[in-house]
């Protein structure tokens, strides 16, 4: 307790709080910019965290990372376009959304599923975390493989018509993360001789290149009428009813919460995977999984407040045992090195006020984050003003931009290009884009859990292993009731 | 029709918009090294943001920003275990304001055939440090020292497993115990150290290597037992833990971290650059960080660096030849 106090009399002061509120300005731009990731938001930020202490610096890089996590969802909802990969199924009812004529609402609704998230989760890390973190250990490569089919799974819910084609594009998807170097022997595969390729298709000019740039050559072939909206009497939402919506979907803002925070406590998955999880399992609890991807405010409840609090849960092994859960974990623990404080397992033990101040402020940056966007929404909505043959230009400047900042070379802008026509061609043959997605995903994933477990011991180890087993019984499940799903909803189309 | 036309006009457009980014002004070939440098020094570290490499060289960019009164900018260009942002150096014009730092994963990568190029193709500067680790492995594991490992690898050949992320210098110590002791591991790779870190807490694995800092705290902690060191001498954080040389293996496993220039970078430059860098390394600041790092402070200038370079590429040559994992 004494320890808390301690904390809050560090963190409570102007000067951090002055740089949690830039970081968590900055994080939201960074994650509304399409072709900007959280995690470049955050490299930008580690410079300046040298020169400050120690909490000061980690606010900074976690008021960027919460922001971030919010962010994404102006531009998936409003232009249709994730402003970063952790906001891709934001993007499947925040834009129908906005088309259906109520962009106030889904930014509202996104808005503050990001903050019950970010609660939800900080809560959880902070009574939790050392158990959760003993938790995650029990997942070995065993469990991750079978917790990766149990993403594969999601292919069916995700494929809008026919199921054929999700799962070749689901395939394909899984063909394109196997360039590179080997995940574990090195060997490099289907380079061409590229020592670009070594490292495989990075993925954000492969997002961004399949989501913004198919979108916007498309946008080209045939402009949409208008993006703006011409029932301006929806532009703002109340407070009162969004909190009456939330009310509502108080178990799915719980259940994605809690997902978020449990695939973000395992090391690699992070705020993609959590949040097209969350979306495919709301849409098979729901009453009425047909309107999901067609603007429905659960679609965006399950889909916002997994990916915010996947952030939380990242916190959790990076705390208790200095092993990072994402690449922004792991950059916060190298400034931690640089001020010479080495992360490790008795970190909660050794630098008590720094934890307690990485808990403040983390409810700190949701509170600001919360303030910032609710102050900013009127502002955000007046980007589907910008007359169209302005807005198209200016999201392709962004979009190779970011592509060429991920490792500062020109190779991924023509990542970014190739992919956009692939995505520009799947779209015209009506290959539905995020099976795509999630097989890049979860391709190399699955491959060097799978390939670790083999080698570690035999096959039947994944049916005895008791959480592996369920977790393998539960995909199985979930695959079934995926393709019975499909058809149904199919043939009630039919009809 | 017109509507295809101008889809593909945008894509020309981009196209030729890339390929004007791609033209780099040509810089002054023959820069002056009396004033140099007059303008920000780029250090490209080839892994991650947030990595033991990274922290290390942002560490000496600071220092070196105070001696030679220039800016010095840290570029992370990650990938293929280094050898994407190497290559992009190995291109770079030899004007001493493109350097790169490098570690043993250099030969590592030519010698297992991922890249085609190795120390040579570059200008070697000065060594700036040497990390030694431990072998770890989790407290529920039978062994508490590796003469108990090595014994029990010789009745199981191939059944203890090892974790390592392969192309890097982690799975350097493992081929290298082996070939020291007579011994098979079951070597499986892990991508990252991270998750290597992980697979020996949850106790996925039965050894890995983890650096002394780390070790010493999951020591504490009762979630690792540490087996040996992997340095030449005993490590100062951990004095009690005996080498793997005073257990009767001969092996010396390390990530010496230097910097070198693209080829052919004017000498005067790279003499002014290793005496900047022989003062950083003498700097009690440096020298503190590193210490609270688990690192040695290892300089050795241009010539010496050379010829431990040399060496070092010829030790790991034969190991990875008894192991098994040179490129034929």
């Amino acid at each position: 307790m004494e320890n808390i106090l301690l904390s809050v009399e560090t963190i409570l002061n102007i000067q951090t709080i002055t740089i949690l509120l830039m970081g968590v300005i900055a994080g939201i731009i960074a994650g509304s910019i399409p072709g900007f990731t959280i995690t470049m938001g955050v490299a930008l930020t580690l410079p300046f965290s040298f020169s400050m202490d120690p909490v000061n610096g980690i606010a900074l890089m976690m008021g960027v990372q919460v922001g971030g996590s919010a962010g994404g969802l102006i531009t998936a909802s409003l232009l249709g376009i994730p402003g970063t990969p952790s906001a891709m199924a934001t993007t499947f009812d925040g834009f129908p959304m906005v088309k259906n004529g109520e962009p106030g609402k889904a930014l509202a609704i996104g808005l503050w599923s990001s903050f019950f998230g970010s609660i939800l989760s900080g809560i959880i890390l902070i009574f939790m975390a050392p158990l959760l973190a003993k938790w995650a250990l029990e997942f070995g490569p065993w469990e991750m493989f079978a917790l990766m089919l149990f993403g594969v799974s999601a292919i069916a819910s995700l494929s809008e018509g026919s199921l054929i084609k999700g799962l070749i594009a689901g395939f394909l998807g899984i063909m394109f993360s196997l360039v590179g170097s080997d995940p574990l022997m090195g060997i490099p595969r289907f380079t061409f001789g590229f020592s670009e390729l070594l490292a495989g298709f990075n993925f954000l000019p492969v997002l961004i290149g399949l989501f913004a740039f198919s979108q916007l050559l498309e946008d080209i072939k045939n402009p949409p009428k208008s993006f703006k909206i011409e029932n301006t009497k929806n532009i703002t939402y109340p407070i009162a009813k969004v909190i009456k919506d939330m009310w509502k979907s108080a178990v799915n803002v719980i259940r994605s919460g809690l997902i978020g925070t449990l695939v973000g406590i395992l090391p690699a998955a992070g705020g993609s995977i959590a949040n097209i999880l969350s979306y495919d399992i709301a849409k098979k609890f729901s009453k009425n999984p047909s309107k999901f991807g067609k603007g429905t405010k659960d679609g965006l409840i399950a889909a916002e407040s997994a990916n915010n609090s996947s952030v939380g849960g990242a916190l959790v092994p990076m705390l208790a045992f200095g092993i990072p859960g994402d690449a922004v974990t792991a950059m916060m623990l190298g400034a931690l090195l640089i001020h010479g404080i080495q992360p490790g397992p008795l970190l909660m033990e050794n630098q008590p006020v720094l934890v307690n101040g990485v808990f403040i402020s983390f409810f700190l940056a949701a509170f600001l984050m919360l303030i910032v966007q609710s102050l900013g929404i009127k502002v955000f909505l007046k980007i589907n003003q910008i007359p169209f043959h302005y807005l198209v230009p200016i999201v392709l400047l962004l979009c190779v931009l970011g592509s060429f900042a991920v490792n500062n070379r020109i190779f991924d802008v023509w990542v970014l290009l190739l992919f956009g026509l692939i995505g520009y061609w799947m779209k015209a043959n009506k290959f539905p884009l995020p099976p795509f997605i999630l097989g890049i995903i979860l391709g190399p994933m699955i491959e060097s859990n799978f390939r670790q477990a083999i080698s570690l011991g035999a096959v039947s180890t994944f049916f005895t292993r008791p959480l592996s087993a369920v977790l393998i019984i539960l995909a199985v499940l979930s695959m079934i009731y995926g393709v019975y799903s499909n058809n149904k909803s199919n043939q009630q189309e039919n009809y | 029709m017109k509507r295809i036309m101008r889809v593909w006009l945008i894509c020309l457009m981009t196209v030729v918009g890339l390929s004007a980014c791609g033209m780099d002004s040509q810089s002054d070939g023959d820069a002056q090294a009396n004033n140099y440098p007059n303008e920000s020094i780029q250090i490209v570290v080839p892994w991650d943001a947030g990595g033991d490499t990274d922290a290390i060289n942002r560490l000496i960019a600071e220092e070196l920003e105070k001696i030679l009164d220039a800016d010095i900018v840290v570029k992370n260009v990650a990938g293929g275990s280094g050898v994407v942002g190497a290559q992009q150096v190995l291109n770079a014009n030899n004007d001493g304001y493109t350097l790169l730092s490098i570690h043993d994963s250099v030969a590592m990568s030519q010698l297992t055939g991922q890249s085609d190029f190795g120390y040579f193709d570059f200008e070697p500067i000065s060594l700036m440090t040497s990390t030694y680790d431990a072998v770890a492995t989790h407290p529920d594991s039978p062994w508490d020292s590796m003469e108990e490992v090595v014994k029990a690898a010789k009745e199981n050949p191939g059944e203890i497993s090892y974790a390592a992320s392969i192309g890097s210098t982690s799975q350097l110590e493992p081929a290298l115990i082996e070939t020291a002791a007579d011994i098979d591991f079951n070597i499986v790779g892990y991508d990252g150290t991270a998750k290597r870190m992980k697979a020996v807490v949850g106790n996925d694995v039965d050894l890995g290597g983890v650096s002394v800092i780390a070790g010493k705290d999951y020591l504490e902690n009762d979630q690792m037992k540490l087996l040996g060191y992997t340095g030449e001498e005993r490590s100062e954080v951990l004095p009690e833990l005996p080498t793997l040389k005073e257990q009767g293996i001969d092996a010396v496993s390390a990530t010496n971290r230097g910097l070198v220039a693209p080829r052919d970078t004017p000498d005067e430059i790279i003499q002014k650059l290793s005496d900047a860098l022989e003062e950083v390394a003498n700097s009690e600041s440096f020298k503190t960080k590193m210490a609270e790092m688990g690192t040695k402070v290892n300089y050795k200038g241009t010539e010496e660096y050379a010829a431990f370079l040399e060496k070092n590429e010829e030790d790991m040559k034969n190991s990875l030849e008894k192991s098994g994992l040179l490129e034929e």
